[in-house]
């Protein structure tokens, strides 16, 4: 029996190294996966060693000069100091506040900071100095939430500085008091001190839940899961079972048959969007999406074509339905999360410049722009430009592939 | 015409023709290059060397033209196995260009013509017996109504009383005025169903008449003999014996090609008792055509 046991074994492992498709579930899958996973959260959670970066702009109001000749401006020690860090570098100056909020709105701000009238006066002179910071949920909720955290440690960091100054400014007068008495009021200086008043405001039109905020990047992944499987198998299941081949020797024209094919792939996948829309609206409760169709229809059909295009290239270069069918699980396994539906692109580490370029990325963060209401024609007609040119790319180098390839294999 | 791939030449240099309202047999082992052969002749293949004209239009040239002219039925049963018979024929003459009014009748004249029911035509091809799938194969060919059919071993895989059955079908066909490129490995299948028969081997053409001019050709009888044992010896020394033109082994037994069967056969019977391959039966007959394949090429078939 034991023989007979290693004989199966001997045997699946002859079968294994022998196809060559087996190869990706074998190495090319763990590893990738790995590698993607590692960096993904590697770099959403760095640990001490790596920094979170935040875009943040600046209005400075404070014009005000410190009554004390030794202190200079607070406001400009303040943006100094934030200068030398790594979080804030570069922070980024403006002078008026509708410009700054635009680029918020935008994305291409994590954080705007007035500073207000006589920040450095009221802190020097013991009164309460002001800023505002605004934020927008609506572009980023993980983004959001992080940078929101960030802003709250820097300006409780802020205000334990600037009353230990204020307590080492008084401490001298302080000390002539019973020991007591010493203790009393540096305890009750601590409990009254709010030396700066910071005030945070969310610009976001809407509020958004997560689960919102997903579904666009859902929608996406649907359109390369579909896109990418339906079109990965098709034209080679058409082979290797011989359909292609019959095809072939009818009047039907080789263009026909693909263009059947790729059709048949998008009404498999716009069925799949119909369940996705539904669920979210059912079982979610969806309701705070800009659906626009005339932007999000041709989105999706260009994602789905684009995904498609690459499904068609792997379809006729494969020379199995196995090995198509083992690269498109491996590639759709590692999209995933690349294209910025789970995990924002921005949050990839080393994988970031690659995945913002990726046609399905891009197709998320347009889709995300016009579902969340965001996005301005301005700001999502060159990503659509992007996306309709990878498209186009994909599906020419697709049909060229086919017509190579398409009387070798019959 | 010629075709490889790579160094290895599939076709080496071969030409015939089909007349019209004639079965043309194209017989060889398996291997031969007859698949090769008609996938040259239907277009998916681009051959290497030489043209292919049907109705006087070249084939590759004239595609749209020729196309519509051919029937073509593989090798392989392609359907879609979870598809009806009749939907999988109704797909094949859309893409046949068939007129959607027409596609109905098409479909059922098909199925009749190979003795599919409609019963038959309403189960999942997945439910077919391997003779239903062969008959719908040779069904779809004739959807188009096409004046030549391309027959790709349509009875491979069947068990004999299936075999006769579309044997029958194919004789119907052949009364209806068709021309018929039949391809087979079966000797009694050419020999019953064509008017002209080409034996190829290896990709070459090394015989072309009729079934029975080739038969004649040989002028040997055939001393078949069925044995317990068929020993190398045995047949390498029957091929040796005086007056055998050529001894080849076949499925439990030997074949012996000679002009003189009375005074070969006691010495052949001689040589198995000294070789204890055991005799149980002997036969002397008229050549088949796997005979003039023996004689031709020096083998049985593969």
């Amino acid at each position: 029996m034991i023989r007979q046991i290693f004989a199966i074994v001997k045997k699946e492992m002859h079968i294994l190294f022998r196809r060559k498709s087996n190869w990706f579930f074998l190495i090319g899958l763990p590893l990738g996966l790995t590698l993607v996973i590692g960096f993904v959260f590697g770099s959403m959670f760095p640990g001490e060693e790596a920094a979170i970066h935040i875009d943040l702009g600046i209005i400075n109001h404070d014009t005000s000069v410190s009554p004390v000749p030794e202190i200079e401006s607070v406001s400009e020690t303040l943006i100094d100091e934030m200068n030398r860090t790594e979080v804030f570098t570069p922070v980024y100056l403006f002078t008026n506040i509708s410009e700054a909020l635009q680029e918020l709105k935008r994305g291409q701000l994590d954080a705007v900071m007035v500073i207000h009238q006589n920040f450095t006066w009221n802190i020097v002179m013991v009164k309460q100095a002001n800023m505002t910071i605004y934020v927008d949920s609506s572009t980023d909720p993980q983004r959001y939430q992080v940078v929101r955290s960030v802003l709250n440690t820097f300006t409780a960091d802020l205000t334990r500085e600037i009353t230990q100054g204020r307590v080492d400014v008084v401490n001298p007068y302080i000390s002539m008091l019973s020991v007591e008495n010493q203790t009393f009021v540096i305890e009750s200086m601590w409990a009254m001190s709010e030396p700066v008043g910071v005030e945070i405001i969310d610009t976001a039109a809407a509020k958004f839940r997560y689960v919102e905020w997903m579904l666009p990047g859902i929608l996406g992944l649907e359109a390369i899961f579909g896109g990418l499987a339906f079109s990965g198998s098709a034209i080679a299941y058409e082979r290797e079972r011989g359909h292609l081949q019959r095809m072939m020797v009818s009047p039907t024209s080789s263009w026909a048959i693909l263009v059947g094919e790729m059709l048949w792939a998008l009404i498999r996948v716009s069925f799949a969007f119909m369940i996705v829309i539904s669920v979210n609206i059912v079982a979610f409760n969806v309701y705070n999406i800009n659906w626009a169709p005339h932007l999000t229809i041709p989105i999706i059909i260009l994602t789905t074509l684009s995904a498609s295009g690459l499904g068609l290239i792997i379809s006729v270069v494969s020379k199995t339905l196995e090995t198509a069918n083992g690269l498109t699980n491996m590639l759709t396994l590692i999209l995933q999360f690349l294209i910025g539906s789970y995990i924002p692109t921005h949050m990839l580490g080393p994988l970031e410049p690659v995945a913002k370029y990726l046609p399905w990325s891009i197709a998320n963060e347009t889709l995300r722009r016009v579902m969340l209401g965001y996005g301005y024609y301005a700001n999502i007609f060159p990503l659509l430009a992007y996306l309709a040119i990878s498209t186009f790319a994909f599906l020419a180098i697709g049909a060229y592939l086919y017509k190579v390839t398409n009387k070798r294999y019959v | 015409m010629s075709f490889s791939f790579g160094d290895h030449e599939v076709v080496d240099h071969v030409s015939f023709s089909v007349d019209k309202g004639k079965c043309f047999g194209l017989l060889g082992p398996n291997g031969a290059g007859k698949t090769t052969l008609t996938k040259l002749i239907v277009g998916l293949l681009q051959p290497k060397e030489g043209r292919v004209f049907i109705n006087g239009m070249d084939v590759h040239r004239e595609p749209k033209k020729i196309k519509p002219l051919i029937g073509v039925c593989f090798q392989e049963s392609v359907f879609y196995q979870t598809l009806t018979g009749r939907e999988n024929l109704e797909f094949i003459a859309v893409l046949y260009n068939i007129p959607r009014r027409k596609v109905k009748d098409a479909v059922s004249s098909s199925l009749n013509r190979v003795l599919l029911d409609e019963k038959d035509a309403t189960k999942r091809v997945e439910h077919y017996s391997g003779g239903m799938k062969r008959r719908l194969a040779v069904a779809a060919a004739l959807l188009n109504n096409p004046p030549l059919l391309i027959l790709d071993e349509p009875t491979t895989g069947l068990d004999p009383q299936a075999r006769r059955g579309l044997w029958d079908a194919i004789e119907g066909l052949k009364e209806e005025g068709r021309s018929i490129l039949l391809t087979t490995h079966y000797m009694d299948e050419a020999d019953f169903l064509s008017d002209m028969v080409a034996i190829i081997d290896h990709g070459k053409l090394i015989a072309m008449d009729t079934p029975e001019a080739l038969k004649d050709s040989i002028g040997e009888s055939v001393i078949e003999l069925k044995c317990d044992l068929v020993r190398e010896e045995f047949v390498e020394n029957a091929r040796k014996t005086l007056l055998v033109s050529n001894a080849v082994p076949i499925e439990g037994g030997c074949k012996v090609l000679t002009k003189e069967p009375d005074e070969v056969l006691p010495k052949i019977v001689e040589l198995g008792i000294k070789y204890e391959v055991g005799i149980t039966n002997v036969q002397i007959s008229s050549p088949t055509l796997e005979d003039v394949f023996i004689r031709l090429t020096g083998k049985a078939l593969r």
